[in-house]
């Protein structure tokens, strides 16, 4: 899921950190204190969820968890993705320094999908699983295309490599739609109360 | 007669279901006494409700004889009380011994200068000078609960709410706690199921049931046990 | 840190700084010198014990770069895929050297050493908690299932365990952020973590390294590509 070091181009890396530190400064200004003990735990399982490899068929996929932490986190999950990705970039050579922008950009906006599927309002068991498993799908599909998207804008030459890490992405798509659907349920059955708590940190009020 | 904590007629739910009723409590001045009662009873519930870490639903609580009515109320408090919660991990704020021990001090504006030399001695006083770079986390067990006190008393607080002390602590540690519990002359409350322990440290053992609170033990001379609390149920 | 040292170590703040510079500027070239290995055969020197288990993880972080650099040679671009390859190699070998054997409690007290804003370093110093912690859970479970003989394999049966797990990571780590936050009020959080002393000192190879890293990114002779 991170686009490596030397890869792109100077304009993709200089948009990509631009956009994402907009974002980022925006959060991190609206950020109370009271919030950041949620966000840093997040961050934590988001830096930790790469090292979580689910198997499928001859090979395996890692856990990107985005959808569910920004269904947490809302905007705020930006904060959370910056420090585990940096984190990441510098202890295991995920991603890196400098694609820390557009990796973020990339990672962390389509989290805000997963918060705004996690507030959608349902009366049915059904429709509570779909949204559930579209809050993994969902955003990893979206972040799949952007990296798709990147290095298609990187040059010609890079084409033929977006369509197939696009392709290669696929099975990571439905594997983190069941694991978010059935560890929300699993959530759910143990401590629902963790599942009502979300406006109290998405909307800029201190708990 | 000074007290440090005055609890009267407090009740506390949890999830809907009334954990207790009718709790009164007195703790006077360097008093040092334990609550026990059965795990899930709500013995921390009581700790944290004395801390200004949940709302009080029913009842009245002082502390150094001022009403607390709301969690604002704690804010010129926190300094006078010392909780050390029983999960050392959950107490750290710094990774480096050193630097969490001093936390408190720090953030309350007092120079680096003061705060090392206090920082020192405390780690001396309490023997564990020698782990002051390590990183908390790594240390076992009881070495992490002495840090944790360690930060906790660095702010000489009036009054230390200890829950669950001894867990996951090896004999000679909770020895070695006793000794240093003994030596601290400020009121304490302990919440704890490990009855041998609590006897070597407190002068008071008090059962915590839905109805309200019973002494079970009481090791103080009588006389002056008569004076200081009132009329507040007990049993002996 | 107390960490018992067996080998030359650099700063963390060293690291963060000249990793950061290193990258920067070699990602954005369109030619490589030579002079953009001397602070890899440095720190390749200094780290020459564990090259081998350097090499090993730049190996498995090559996939997209081979991925790309394949989809090159296809097209029969020989000299962007060189120059992908290598640019990317070189930066990530410079950065797994570089921070051989540091923690994320490293990296957060470097953050705070460099100024970061308050609220910032607080979030990595809680940070470097949560994983720790949630990583030692982590283990736990994964060693739990090990002694039940959980074998994980593609059915549905293995996807709810590991869904499980991951509600259980959830579960685990919001209980802690409840705990840190009455850490925080107990003790008096008001927006910044301290430290009483630098805790990371730096050492002569610090100064050497950045001496040769910055000649290495100026000195454009002997280009590679």
């Amino acid at each position: 899921m991170h686009l490596s070091e030397g890869l792109l181009r100077p304009e993709i890396l200089i948009g990509g950190a631009v956009v994402s530190a907009a974002f980022t400064l925006y959060a991190f200004k609206t950020l109370k204190d009271d919030e950041i003990p949620k966000t840093a735990v997040l961050s934590a399982l988001f830096f930790l969820a790469s090292f979580v490899h689910v198997p499928i068929g001859p090979t395996s996929v890692h856990l990107v968890l985005g959808g569910i932490i920004g269904a947490m986190l809302g905007l705020r999950a930006f904060i959370a993705i910056f420090v585990a990705l940096l984190l990441q970039g510098v202890l295991f050579g995920f991603g890196g320094l400098t694609t820390l922008g557009i990796n973020l950009f990339n990672l962390a906006t389509p989290t805000l999908v997963g918060y705004w599927l996690f507030m959608l309002p349902t009366t049915k068991r059904w429709h509570k699983d779909l949204l559930w498993f579209l809050i993994g799908f969902v955003p990893l599909a979206l972040s799949a295309f952007l990296l798709s998207l990147t290095l298609a804008l990187n040059g010609d030459a890079f084409v033929d490599a977006a369509k197939l890490a696009l392709l290669a992405h696929l099975p990571a798509m439905l594997i983190e739609g069941f694991i978010t659907l059935f560890a929300l349920r699993f959530i759910e059955k143990v401590s629902p109360n963790l599942l009502h708590v979300k406006e109290c940190y998405a909307t800029h009020k201190p708990a | 007669m000074s007290c440090s904590v005055n609890i009267k007629n407090l009740s506390t739910s949890r999830d809907g279901v009334r954990l207790y009723e009718n709790v009164t409590l007195d703790v006077s001045h360097k008093e040092k006494i334990a609550i026990i009662g059965p795990n899930g009873c709500g013995k921390t519930t009581l700790l944290e409700i004395i801390a200004g870490l949940r709302n009080l639903e029913e009842g009245t609580l002082e502390l150094f004889h001022q009403p607390m009515h709301s969690l604002e109320d704690f804010k010129n408090m926190r300094h006078l009380i010392g909780y050390l919660f029983q999960d050392s991990d959950n107490q750290f704020l710094a990774p480096v011994v050193e630097d969490d021990v001093a936390f408190s001090l720090l953030a309350s504006g007092v120079s680096k200068e003061e705060t090392k030399l206090k920082t020192a001695m405390i780690l001396q006083d309490l023997g564990i000078s020698h782990l002051a770079k390590k990183i908390v986390y790594h240390l076992s067990g009881g070495e992490k609960k002495l840090v944790a006190l360690a930060g906790v008393l660095i702010m000489e607080p009036k009054l230390m709410l200890l829950d669950e002390p001894t867990n996951g602590l090896d004999q000679a540690m909770q020895l070695r706690l006793v000794d240093i519990l003994g030596r601290i002359d400020k009121s304490i409350i302990i919440v704890s199921h490990h009855k041998e322990f609590i006897e070597l440290v407190v002068e008071k053992i008090y059962e915590i049931t839905p109805t309200g609170l019973s002494c079970s033990l009481n090791l103080k001379d009588e006389h002056n046990h008569h004076h200081e609390h009132g009329d507040h149920p007990h049993t002996h | 840190m107390d960490k018992t040292q067996t080998q030359p170590r650099i700063a963390p703040t060293t690291a963060l700084l000249l990793a950061l510079s290193y990258s920067t500027v070699v990602a954005l070239q369109e030619h490589l010198y030579a002079p953009m290995l001397l602070p890899l055969l440095l720190l390749g020197w200094l780290h020459r014990a564990l090259l081998w288990s350097i090499f090993k993880r730049l190996f498995w972080l090559n996939t997209l770069i081979a991925i790309v650099a394949a989809s090159m040679l296809w097209q029969e671009n020989y000299e962007l895929a060189l120059l992908v390859f290598l640019r990317s190699n070189f930066i990530l070998l410079f950065v797994l050297m570089i921070f051989q054997g540091k923690d994320e409690f490293s990296i957060a007290i470097a953050m705070q050493r460099l100024h970061l804003p308050h609220k910032l370093t607080s979030i990595f110093f809680f940070t470097a908690k949560s994983i720790f912690l949630i990583k030692r859970e982590f283990t736990l479970f994964k060693n739990t299932l090990h002694v039940r003989g959980f074998m994980p394999k593609t059915n549905l049966l293995t996807y709810k365990t590991m869904a499980g797990f991951v509600g259980i990571l959830f579960i685990k780590a919001l209980e802690r952020s409840l705990w840190l936050q009455k850490a925080m009020h107990l003790r008096g959080f008001c927006g910044e973590v301290y430290t009483l002393e630098a805790h990371q000192d730096f050492s002569v190879y610090d100064t050497l390294l950045a001496f040769i890293t910055i000649l290495s990114l100026v000195w454009r002779q002997g280009a590679l590509i």
